[in-house]
């Protein structure tokens, strides 16, 4: 019960950091006092003071305003990604498991195709397809995320086949679309749900690796990947750059994964990592 | 009749494999099919000579790009039951060549990366797991959640800056000797470090929750010798399962790390080959991953029967 | 048992790991260079291949029959010397004992079957060199050009015409067989190629025994391994890297005016940015000063004109320039002017339904280039210019296809001293990297008149009226003129910075070890 509550306590305080992340990407532009994205020369390679509290970059453009103004892209893509690959996967995962026999051969065998990738160059061979974009990025890596829902949902539903309320069910009668949603569906969620808040952080981080191989976002989107990647050239003599960036990047998959081992110990499931 | 069972288990599984190759190799042609621009094109007006159509059209009749996508993808596949993978349109070397040249420096890198991943995790997940909610295990998850919630691109600028430029103890670009390999190695193996670190406590707990402990225990066995004796010995076949995975996704090459280090592995000649529109190294790296991912599949499935088999997923840290 | 296996495994993986770079610092002296893909980046040792014959001249493997020296005037090399026997007839003695790598001697004939090869693999040869005919008579090669030719010294300097042995077939990994000080023993394109020196090399036996070049793109990485000692130079260090070797005692900086310059070029086939009036307003909108001072730190010049102003031909005084210094307000004026207005109050202007949207291309891996790109999309923002900026590893595809409405492009302008090789290269009507397809009677007149005049004045004179029609139509926009710089450590010496960029390792360069 102790570990109940503890985990109850964890997941209160990351919805908390997570409202108030919605709250810095979403309203964060408005108390902006300087352009994320006009040169100001003159004010180049500041350290961090009161005016710049992250200090300035290459262009003198504030690190702070760029933070906020590139948390949308990082934050919302990645949610968008896992909001994509989790419908997908886990309708085509419960489907494949619900149905047997030929269907749920072929799906799983184009699962283990994609597996069979390693999931970064597939990214980067269909993103280097797609070209550069935000959009793009996301695409390319739906296409890596979404086999892990669809196998785990299947191997859930599967395991939900021969339970003998399911069998119950059956024997009274219950149509197909009724035992999938009404039994199914609820019993594959959890543990889908808790696998899905872990990816967001993985997501983010992977789109800043695209970002980091020219493939993500494209100029003058502020993503934090796509900046930190050239922020390196200022490691030695301007750090603040990168390091902010990489704080940043840092605070928001931490409180995605926080969310998501919460939910893992409180719905008691074993989800994906 | 136990032979013929056997037999038939035996075709069965060929078949299936079968199947995933073909379908693997056919997802790579298709990739190369629809990607922009023309490997003829790139090839010709790299030269620095100014091309005609017909000069163009006689280069996409060598290469074979001007036959439809199901020829192609059957002349390849003849050719590839010859063992011929064809040769590199950027090197005019064969694709088995430079698959060669490269693996040895991806299969180094993954073993050393590994062997680092096992020394740190065993311990510590095992450490964390005894001592759980303690100050061990709180300390060790918040370096889990750092490591695990930074791109590696960014571990790599740390260390080399911390341990080559600060310290001295390693060199920046990785030469191809035991120093070299260690910081490449090093940035792999503590993003993925971080990540094992939790799989292990959270397998050791599990087994530690299991009814038979209690009984040890009621029997008055030592902790030690139930954490050793047992524990960890129904702890390894899941664990070594995911090694495997990681070792296979690994061994797929590690894109950002080796073009950081400039270190020549699979990894690195994919994206270069993806961006040359080098078709033949494309897909003879694509039969290579496949041939990986089927052994490793091949070996999971085997070891499936002796543990539970929701856990099953490797990761390949490469963000 | 398992673990045992597993073990053994490892060790033997990582046995067969080959240790290149352990046997090349078993014996002698080792040198270690490191650059970007821009400096050290051949796809081939062919001499003939795109434009891999430069890159192998600074590796120290191939050489001309000319040398720029440090003002970019034309010294004997493997030629001995010349004789200008008329207008259009050149004699060339080439030096006696000179051999290639692989052990054949360079004669008039080899020469000449060289740059056949050289001429039928590549199409910049004939419009950097137009040759009419040639004779090889042991040590003399006579070369006829097609017109009177007063700068083929300079041309001869070109690496496109560096000299190799076209008697046999390039070897697919090592290349062509040169004469230079260095000779590579393996490659791997875009990635490393290592190279030992020349035991017979003409010059003098190189004082390094072996050599190692790094393409590091990582421009961070390539910062930290000279700071590491693990490279002892950087050749064409980004600008972003001089501010940590300022202050380091262990390396020392050496920065020549080059004449590379950064400069936007425009598809006059593209709507819009055909338009002389808008190619002004985006040239007003370009913070040149800060461009240089801040983003080059200093190793760059602004430019408001064409060549840099250390060339004689460089000045732009007394020509028609719409562009002066950095003005917005004029940029905005000028396009209201020109009929350019925001009908539809989307933030970008637009003319006749067509709002003012610019593709912009450029390279992936110029940083500076980059930060250009930024600069202009910003300010260009401001008076309702919509800017996409899209990057490529490889430019060629799409600067040949057009796929572009301005390139932000980074080139040598005067490589081997003369204007004329940028004329004809990009400025023509048919030039071979006149991407934009800029086309002016004038500027083409004038090329050829300078193609046929000797007298120097006469010729800067000429370059000058070039530049004052290139400044009328701009076509073509320089932003600064950066300088070459070198950093290496303190143990190199008899390195000397060249500011063609055409050199770099010579049998002169040696290491304290």
């Amino acid at each position: 019960m102790d570990k109940k509550r503890k985990s109850r306590i964890w997941l209160i305080v990351s919805l908390i950091l997570l409202l108030l992340l919605f709250v810095a990407a979403f309203g964060g532009e408005k108390w902006l006092h300087h352009a994320p994205f006009k040169p100001d020369m003159r004010h180049a390679f500041q350290k961090p003071c009161l005016e710049y509290p992250f200090g300035t970059d290459n262009l003198g453009r504030c690190v702070f305003c760029r933070i906020i103004k590139g948390s949308r892209t990082s934050i919302f893509s990645a949610l968008f990604v896992v909001l994509i690959v989790f419908t997908v996967g886990t309708l085509l995962g419960t489907a494949a498991g619900f149905a047997g026999g030929i269907w749920e051969n072929i799906i799983m065998k184009i699962t283990l195709i994609f597996q069979a990738f390693p999931s970064f160059i597939l990214a980067v061979a269909i993103a280097g397809i797609l070209g550069n974009g935000v959009i793009n990025g996301v695409l390319s890596l739906c296409a890596v995320y979404w086999t892990t829902y669809c196998r785990l949902a299947r191997s859930l539903t599967v395991s939900l086949r021969e339970v003998p309320y399911m069998k119950a069910a059956k024997v009274c009668g219950a149509g197909k679309p009724a035992i999938l949603f009404r039994y199914i569906l609820p019993n594959v969620m959890p543990s889908l749900l808790v696998t899905a808040a872990l990816d967001v952080g993985s997501v983010i981080l992977s789109m800043a690796g695209l970002s980091f191989l020219g493939l993500g976002a494209v100029r003058p989107t502020a993503e934090w990947g796509a900046v930190m990647s050239e922020a390196k050239d200022y490691l030695q003599t301007a750090p603040w750059i990168i390091v902010f960036n990489g704080i940043a990047l840092f605070v928001v998959v931490t409180v995605f994964n926080l969310l998501g081992d919460s939910l893992r110990d409180l719905l008691d499931t074993e989800a994906e990592m | 009749m136990k032979q013929n069972r056997w037999i038939k288990r035996m075709l069965h599984a060929g078949i299936q494999t079968l199947i995933l190759l073909v379908g693997i190799t056919f997802l790579s042609f298709l990739l190369s099919w629809l990607s922009p621009g023309d490997a003829a094109e790139r090839m010709l007006k790299k030269s620095g000579m100014m091309v005609t159509e017909e000069q163009l059209e006689a280069k996409r009749e060598e290469l074979g790009i001007d036959q439809p996508l199901l020829v192609q993808y059957k002349n390849w596949l003849v050719k590839l039951c010859k063992g011929d993978l064809g040769t590199s349109y950027k090197s005019k070397k064969e694709v088995v060549q430079e698959l060669a040249k490269n693996l040895p420096y991806t299969a180094a890198l993954t073993a050393v990366a590994m062997i680092l991943v096992i020394l740190i995790s065993l311990p510590v997940g095992i450490l964390c797991a005894q001592h759980r909610n303690g100050l061990f295990d709180n300390i060790w998850r918040g370096v889990t959640y750092l490591f695990s919630s930074l791109p590696s691109f960014f571990v790599a600028l740390l260390l080399m800056y911390v341990l080559a430029l600060k310290l001295g103890l390693l060199p920046v670009i990785a030469t191809r000797n035991w120093k070299g390999i260690l910081m490449p190695a090093l940035v792999l193996a503590l993003t993925l470090s971080a990540w094992y670190i939790r799989q292990v406590r959270a397998i050791v707990l599990k087994e530690l929750s299991k009814g038979y402990i209690d009984g040890l225990k009621s029997r008055g066995i030592s902790r030690r010798k139930i954490l050793f004796g047992h524990v960890l010995k129904n702890s390894m076949l899941p664990l070594v399962t995911l090694f495997g995975i990681s070792i296979g996704n690994m061994m797929g090459g590690t894109t950002i790390v080796e073009s950081i280090f400039s270190w020549p592995g699979v990894g690195k000649m994919a994206v270069d080959a993806i961006n040359y529109r080098d078709y033949p190294v494309i897909q003879g790296y694509v039969v290579w991953m496949a041939l990986i991912f089927l052994v490793i599949n091949f070996a999971v499935d085997a070891s499936y029967q002796f543990f539970d088999p929701r856990v099953r997923k490797g990761v390949e840290k490469d963000g | 048992m398992k673990r045992k296996a597993a073990v053994i495994m490892c060790a033997a993986m990582i046995a067969a790991m080959p240790m290149s770079s352990v046997n090349a610092a078993e014996s002698g002296k080792h040198f270690t260079a490191g650059a970007t893909t821009g400096f050290f980046g051949a796809e081939s040792l062919d001499v003939a291949y795109n434009w891999d014959g430069w890159i192998m001249s600074i590796y120290g493997i191939s050489e001309n029959l000319f040398r720029l020296d440090a003002s970019y005037v034309p010294q004997p090399w493997i030629a001995e010397s010349y004789e200008n026997v008329d207008d259009l007839t050149w004699k060339f003695t080439i030096r006696d004992g000179v051999t290639f790598s692989d052990g054949n001697p360079v004669t008039a004939e080899a020469v000449k079957k060289c740059f056949e090869r050289t001429y039928a693999n590549n199409d910049r040869a004939g419009s950097t060199l137009a040759i009419a005919s040639m004779e090889a008579d042991g040590q003399v090669l006579t070369i006829v050009t097609e017109t009177p030719n007063p700068t083929i010294l300079n041309d001869l300097c070109d690496p496109l015409l560096g000299i190799y042995d076209a008697e046999k077939e390039a070897d697919p990994e090592l290349g062509v067989s040169c004469t230079g000080p260095f000779v590579a023993t393996s490659f791997s394109a875009m990635t490393e190629v290592q190279m030992e020196k020349n035991e017979n090399y003409w010059g003098g036996t190189p004082k390094v025994d072996t050599v190692d070049l790094k393409i590091i793109d990582d421009t961070e990485a390539l910062n930290m391994a000279l700071q590491n000692g693990e490279i002892d130079l950087i050749a064409q260090l980004p600008a972003s890297g001089t501010k940590i070797f300022e202050n380091n005692e262990a390396v020392t900086m050496d920065s020549a005016t080059s004449t590379r310059a950064n400069f936007l070029m425009y598809n006059l086939e593209h709507a819009g940015v055909d338009d002389v009036n808008v190619r002004n307003a985006i040239g007003m909108c370009i913070d040149r000063e800060s461009f240089a001072d801040i983003v080059y730190n200093g190793y760059a010049t602004a430019s408001y004109g064409i060549y840099p102003e250390t060339l004689p031909y460089g000045s732009t005084e007394g020509m028609e320039n719409a562009v002066t210094a950095y003005d917005p307000e004029g940029a905005a004026a000028l396009l209201k002017e020109a009929g350019y207005e925001d009908t539809d109050q989307d933030g970008i202007l637009d003319k006749d339904g067509e709002p003012l949207s610019i593709h912009a291309i450029t390279y992936s891996y110029n940083t500076e280039c980059l930060q250009l790109a930024d600069m202009m999309q910003a300010e260009l923002a401001e008076i309702g210019i919509d800017m996409q900026i899209e990057t490529f590893d490889v430019l060629d595809d799409s600067l040949t296809n057009g796929a572009f409405d301005m390139a932000i492009l980074n080139y040598a302008m005067a490589p081997t001293g003369s204007a004329q090789y940028m004329i004809s290269m990009m400025f023509e009507t048919n030039g071979s990297n006149n991407y934009g397809h800029y086309s002016n009677a004038t500027v083409d007149e004038l090329s050829e008149k300078l193609k046929a005049t000797f007298d120097e004045k006469e010729r800067s004179d000429i370059a000058k009226q070039v530049c004052a029609e290139l400044l009328k139509d701009r076509a073509f926009d320089f932003v600064a003129d950066q300088q070459l710089i070198c950093a290496y450590s303190k143990k190199v010496s008899g390195f000397e910075i060249n500011p063609s960029e055409y050199y770099l390792m010579t049998n002169e360069i040696d290491i304290e070890e």
